[in-house]
Order: structure tokens, then sequence, then C-alpha cells
């Protein structure tokens, strides 16, 4: 490693330039083939391929392709009927009965009814599922025939009907983590580890709007930024999402896509250690951020500057009007650590985790920023184990640069702030806060949006944390290849996929 | 000195070697700007006057951040050479010089030291104590001194029955004495030789660790943190990861060089004795 490394260097170059350099031909090569096949790229190996064991998110993104729930999500993270035609819930908001469609088959054929669904609810109840869904309190599951199913709990809740996404699985299955089947439109062909998995369109699947347009799906595992980018540009890859760095260079020859992503870059502010306990040092700091820099200089504009502990991808719960509240001014902010005691500022150590640049870069933008009200940053490097252990686990830390990512549902990016959560190593507590979280569980609709912006509000308020931008997904498609979609938690749709003109070629 | 003079690895190294001292002695007294001054409206610049070298991914200075980048590379491999050099040399010339159990016990230990790949031992160290210069210095002298001790060791083993030391003996000279002031100044060349080559083996390991984010730590500067800060930049902008690989490049090679250069006059000197 030592001797060999400026060799690999050179070889790196030579192997870029010439990259550059094939592009071109082989470009024309592919033109003749009928396109019916999309090559896109995860970063990471799949974890399980049975989706009630897996519980990475690069896994679950191409996977739920395959498998289905009751209901399902659109772009918006609204619930949409999928296996489940309908439901109607009690008047006292225990009782919901799901109607199950009759044509409905898995991919080996075999007709699914509610005998499969409730294979899968005694399942989730029995081990609690996979962990990425909550079961709130059910008390009891019923198929009294063979298109309904009926769940009962035992106190009403908001969030019951998106754990409804988790799959259903077929009834005496046993070889998921081989060779899964679902729903889906789209069927399980091979995995390849450390190279691919292939997937191939369901001609059979119930929803005719959905049939998918794209014949072959082959997905590679590849998470090298640079190769990522060498194999759009050789066309061995015709959809990828790339780093905001990159974006520039490819948006003459691909479209390039961007969409909110499920997190949030914070400064996390340990409110339990002195000076930090103090809301007004709290506000100081915020107020030292020029929260534009690192939008620019980090993700090179590729993010939204924001106030909220959540990302702005919950479009209908996001709250858009914090901005003002402790918006950038150094004169205030001076101002505020003389009352609070520091006329001359302070020391303040900054624990970062060394494996994420992002970070590590964020942390020196904001260094030089509260240098200018006379806090003095000392940045504490640290591996990702060690990160998990002293500042994640053992809350022992002063303060952190970390993304925060949310789930579909955002009272799950939410109750992380409230006082007794064990995901709470901000150590905020507010019990207004931890009052209004508590109401969100028996309220809907436009009531539980109200709610939750009240509870962003709180936060901004408070300066419980200093919340600094929402980095964007962006992806990069040939030019020919459209309907790429985005989703609050990652998820890549394969049936929205389509060529334009595909059919002349 | 004219024999130096004379042989062209010596110069060339030198020449390279001299790029990188001028940075690194004129970074003492003068830096054009603050090498963590971050300005995010001019990162990613090329050449020009205000910048001559560019900025960075974060509209850092490229020069100032060099010019600090060479005082640390030199500053660890003189340290590593140094404790490399005072801790290897005895030991090896303990071993060299009694021969027989000694000998067979040091050398069997020094080996053992050798067995572990560099990184391994730099990885066990950073991973109970925490990252800082004097850890990756005690790293890598563990990596440096196994090389010492080895080439003491065969020079002293070489020249402890010479009929020059066998006499210096006989006169009632105390073997401190002999191997102080009689065997080692012949084995000066020899050590010189790898000290050059240990002086560039230790800054591309360095280099290597602050690579893969085990070495210097940010906001200070080093070339591998440079290179691997620049390199998700090589499609946008090559020159910005050219420049820190070629400020390793010049001052590993120089080393190189140089070791080669007096390699080649010992030789020579050898040949005309």
């Amino acid at each position: 490693m030592k001797k060999n490394f400026v060799l690999l260097t050179l070889l790196f170059a030579i192997f870029v330039s010439v990259i550059f350099s094939g592009g071109k031909s082989e470009k024309k090569a592919s033109e003749y083939k009928i396109k019916d096949t999309v090559k896109l790229c995860i970063s990471s190996e799949p974890d399980s391929l049975n989706p009630w064991i897996s519980a990475a998110s690069d896994t679950s993104a191409i996977m739920d392709n395959v498998f289905e729930g009751l209901m399902g999500f659109n772009e918006e993270g609204t619930l949409v009927p999928r296996i489940s035609s309908s439901y109607t819930v009690s008047t006292d908001g225990l009782v919901y009965t799901f109607k199950i469609r009759d044509d409905v088959y898995f991919h080996n054929g075999k007709h699914l009814s509610s005998a499969d669904v409730l294979y899968s609810y005694q399942s989730f109840l029995k081990d609690g599922g996979n962990g990425n869904y909550r079961f709130p309190s059910i008390s009891s599951i019923a198929a009294p025939d063979d298109y309904t199913f009926v769940v009962t709990l035992s106190s009403p809740s908001a969030s019951f009907l998106i754990s409804t996404v988790e799959e259903i699985l077929p009834k005496g299955y046993d070889k998921q983590a081989t060779l899964p089947i679902g729903t889906g439109p789209y069927k399980f062909v091979e995995y390849q580890p450390s190279q691919k998995i292939v997937f191939e369109a369901n001609e059979n699947y119930y929803d005719k709007t959905r049939l998918p347009s794209i014949k072959n799906v082959i997905v590679y595992i590849m998470s090298d930024s640079s190769s990522i980018i060498a194999a759009l540009q050789s066309n061995q890859l015709d959809a990828a999402e790339i780093s905001s760095n990159n974006a520039d260079l490819l948006s003459d020859n691909y479209n390039v896509i961007t969409g909110p992503r499920n997190l949030v870059s914070v400064l996390v502010l340990n409110n339990k250690i002195a000076p930090l306990d103090n809301v007004k040092v709290r506000t100081a700091i915020n107020m030292a951020i020029k929260k534009e820099d690192v939008v620019n200089g980090v993700f090179d504009g590729y993010a939204q500057v924001i106030n909220s502990n959540i990302s702005p991808v919950y479009k209908k719960d996001y709250n858009n009007d914090l901005l003002t509240i402790n918006s950038y001014d150094l004169t205030k902010a001076k101002d505020l650590l003389s009352q609070a005691g520091y006329p001359n500022g302070f020391d303040l150590e900054i624990t970062i985790p060394s494996n994420y640049w992002q970070h590590v870069d964020t942390a020196q933008i904001i260094q030089q920023q509260l240098l200018k009200i006379g806090i003095n940053v000392k940045l504490k490097n640290v591996e990702w184990g060690t990160w998990l252990d002293q500042v994640y686990t053992n809350r022992n830390y002063s303060s952190t640069i970390i993304g925060i990512d949310g789930k579909l549902d955002p009272y799950d990016a939410l109750v992380r702030y409230t006082t007794d959560s064990r995901n709470n190593f901000f150590n905020y507590s507010n019990s207004e806060y931890d009052a209004v979280l508590n109401s969100t569980l028996s309220a809907s609709g436009q009531e539980l949006s109200t709610l939750y912006k009240k509870a962003q509000e709180i936060m901004a308020k408070d300066a419980g944390s200093a919340f600094i931008c929402a980095p964007s997904s962006i992806v990069a498609t040939t030019k020919d290849l459209k309907g790429y979609m985005f989703y609050p938690v990652y998820f890549i749709n394969f049936d929205s996929l389509y060529y334009e003109n595909s059919s002349t070629n | 000195m004219n024999k130096y003079l004379k042989n062209r690895n010596f110069i060339i190294g030198f020449i390279f070697l001299s790029i990188i001292l001028i940075l690194a002695f004129g970074g003492l007294f003068f830096k054009p700007y603050n090498p963590s001054q971050i300005d995010i409206a001019n990162k990613l610049q090329g050449f020009s006057r205000q910048h001559i070298l560019g900025t960075d991914h974060l509209g850092r200075d490229i020069l100032s951040r060099l010019m600090v980048g060479s005082t640390i590379s030199l500053e660890i491999g003189f340290f590593v050479v140094l404790f490399g050099a005072l801790i290897g040399i005895p030991i090896g010339a303990i071993a060299g010089y009694y021969g027989g159990k000694i000998d067979e016990i040091i050398m069997k230990l020094i080996d053992t030291l050798m067995s572990f790949p560099g990184v391994l031992i730099a990885l066990m160290l950073i991973a109970v104590f925490n990252v800082s210069l004097s850890i990756i210095i005690l790293a890598l002298v563990l990596i440096a001194l196994p090389k010492f001790a080895r080439i003491s060791r065969s020079g002293f083993y070489k020249y402890r029955e010479s009929p020059f030391v066998l006499a210096t003996k006989a006169r009632g000279a105390s073997s401190f004495r002999i191997m102080l002031f009689h065997i080692l100044p012949h084995l000066v060349p020899s050590l010189m030789v790898t000290a050059s080559l240990t002086f560039a083996t230790a800054i591309i390991s360095e280099a290597g660790l602050s690579y893969l984010g085990l070495g210097i730590q940010p906001p200070t500067p080093s070339f591998g943190k440079m290179v691997s800060e620049a390199q998700s930049y090589i499609l946008q902008d090559p020159l910005y990861v050219f420049i820190p690989t070629l400020a390793i490049t010049i001052l590993v090679l120089g080393f190189n060089l140089i070791g080669d250069g007096i390699q080649d006059i010992s030789e020579k000197d050898k040949n005309n004795e």
C-alpha cells in the first residue's frame, strides 16, 4: 500500500482518461439495440433478500419492486391501495377492515388470499416485524373470509395505517432468502453477490395502469463515486445517484434530476452539557451559522436551507415558516453570548465521524463561522464505531455533526426529540414538545399536520440544535430515460421508468 | 563534497528535495493565506494571480496548505528517522557485536516486528489511543526501527572480528568505545542510505494513513488528506488532485534519489580503496 500509492493514483488517472476517450464510440453501438433494459446501481450489498429480515435502505429501495403490502405509498408519502382495494375504520378508530383484491397472484402463480395476509401479520406480531415499521398495540387479527382481513387495535393510533406497507409474503414458502417472490410489478430473477441483481417485469400484474414499460432491470452494486461516473459515461449504467460535485460535469449529456431526500444535516448540540444547556448560547450558535455557505460549499447548492428537525420531503407536514426564527445575525448572537455570561466566547468541541467527508467539511466551515462570535471550535475526528458508542449511545459529547434520516411517517422523525426517546442523543427536553407529539397519536388529517408543524416550531424557537440543510438526492439518467421518481424513503420505482420514443427503436 | 556534485542521482534528488524545503521553510515565515480560511465563493479556482496554485473545494488556498503540509511531512519524516535510528542502531549493534544467543533473541524479536504490515501496526495503535501526531510518529518508528536494526547488525557482525577491531581490543579499549568510534564510522554510508529511504517511506506511509483518514486530522492540511479530499473532484478539476500528488512524488522521489546517490558514491569509494 505504501509504495503502490503513487502508482495507484497514476493508474487511476490513466483509467479515467481511457473511459473518457472510449465513451463515445460505445454509445453508438448500443443505439441499435432495442431498449427494454435499464441498468441501475446501489451502493451496498443487499443485507437479505427476505424483506422481513432486511433492514438496509439500499436493499428495500430496489426489492420493494418485488413485494407489496396491504397499502403502498406514492411520491408524496400518501398511502395508496395495493393488495387491499379499500379499507374501513370503525367509529371508535379501533377496528380496521381491509378488502383484499381477488386478482392478485404471487410470482410463482399462487393466488393470494386473506390466509397469506393473516400468515404475514402473525409473523409480524410474533417477531415485531423487521423493525422498519412499528406495529402499535394490535389486540387481534382475523380473516373472516378469503378476501377480508380485520385488524383490531387496543387503542386508536394514527400511525397504524403506515405500518400496512409492510410486505405480504406467501404462506408456506420457505425460500424467500434465496429466491424471493412477492406480488409486485417486478419479479426477482437472480442475484450475483457483489455484482448485480436482476429483475424482470411481471406481465400478469393486476394493476393494469402500473404495468411495467421496461422489461429487464439490472441493478449493479457499486459504491465508488468515480467508478459510477465512469460507468455512466461508458453506458454501463442508465441511471445512478451521483454526488453533488459531479452534477455539473454530467448535466450536458445526461438528465440530472434532483429531489428532496429524507435527511437533515444537523449541528447537534448536547442540551445537557454546559454551556449548551443555556438556550441563549444555542440561539447564538444558530444565529452565527450562515447555512447558505454549507449548502454551497459542501453540497454544491444541491441542498435546501432549513430550520426544522424534519426534511421538506414531508410536503404536508414540513413547516416552511421557520427560517426567520434565529436567522443569521452576528450582532445579536454576540449580545446573546454576553447575556449568557460568555462575552468572550468559549471553547466548543465538535465530534465528527471522519468517514463522512460531508460532515468533516461542514465542521470546518462552521468552525470558521463560530470563530466570528468568539467561539473557539476544536474538531475531534473519530471513527464511525467510536461515534456510535460515544455520541449516539453514551451521549458523552458536547456537539457533533451528523445527517439524521427519517422514515415514511414524520412521527418517527419527530419522536426522537421527546424526553424519553431512546434515540434522543440530543438530550433535548421540553414538556410542551412532548405533549404536542403525544397529542398527534390520536389526531388525523389537517389537525395532524398542524400539530407536526407546531412541534417543529417549538424546536426551532428552543434552538434545540442547529438544523442546517436537507441535502437533495441527485440522479443522472440517460437523455431518453424518463419517469425516475423520488419518494420520502429511498425507493427506486422501476415501473414508472420508460424510454422516450422506445416504440420507434 | 566534489564527488557528490558529480553524481546525477544525488543532484536531481537534492533539487527535488530543495523545492519542498523551500516550500516548508518559506511557509514558516510567510504564507499567502491562512490555510484554514474558508472562502466558498472562490472554491475550485484554477491557477491565478491571487491563488498561485488555485483553491480547494472549500475555497482554501492550495499553496498555503501545501506549505503547512510539507512542514508536517518533513517533521514526521525527521522524527521517524531520528527515533528509528536512535533505537534501531544500538539494538543492531549489540546483536551484531556480541553475536550468539543475544543476537538470536534480538533478531527474532526484530523479525516479529517486521512481519506485521505497517498499516496494521498503525491501525492497532490508533484504535487503542486516539489519533495524534505523536501516535502516527510512534507507529511509523515501529515500522522503521527493524530496518535500522538489521543494517546496523550486519555491519557490526561483519567488522567485529576484523583486524583493526581485534587490535583495538588488545589495546584494552572498552566495547562501547570500539562500537562507537571504531565500527560505527564504517557504517555511516549504508546507514545514510537507510535513513533517506526510511524518510521517504515514512512520508508516504503518513500520506497513506491520512488518505485513509487515519493520519493527520482536518483542518490541519497534509499531503495524503489533500489527495483524498481532491479525489472526488478528479473529473471536475484534475489540477486539484494533481498538485498534492505531485508534491508527494517530488518529496519521495527526492529522498529515494539521494539515497541511491549516496549508495553509488560509497560503492565507488569502496572500489577505489
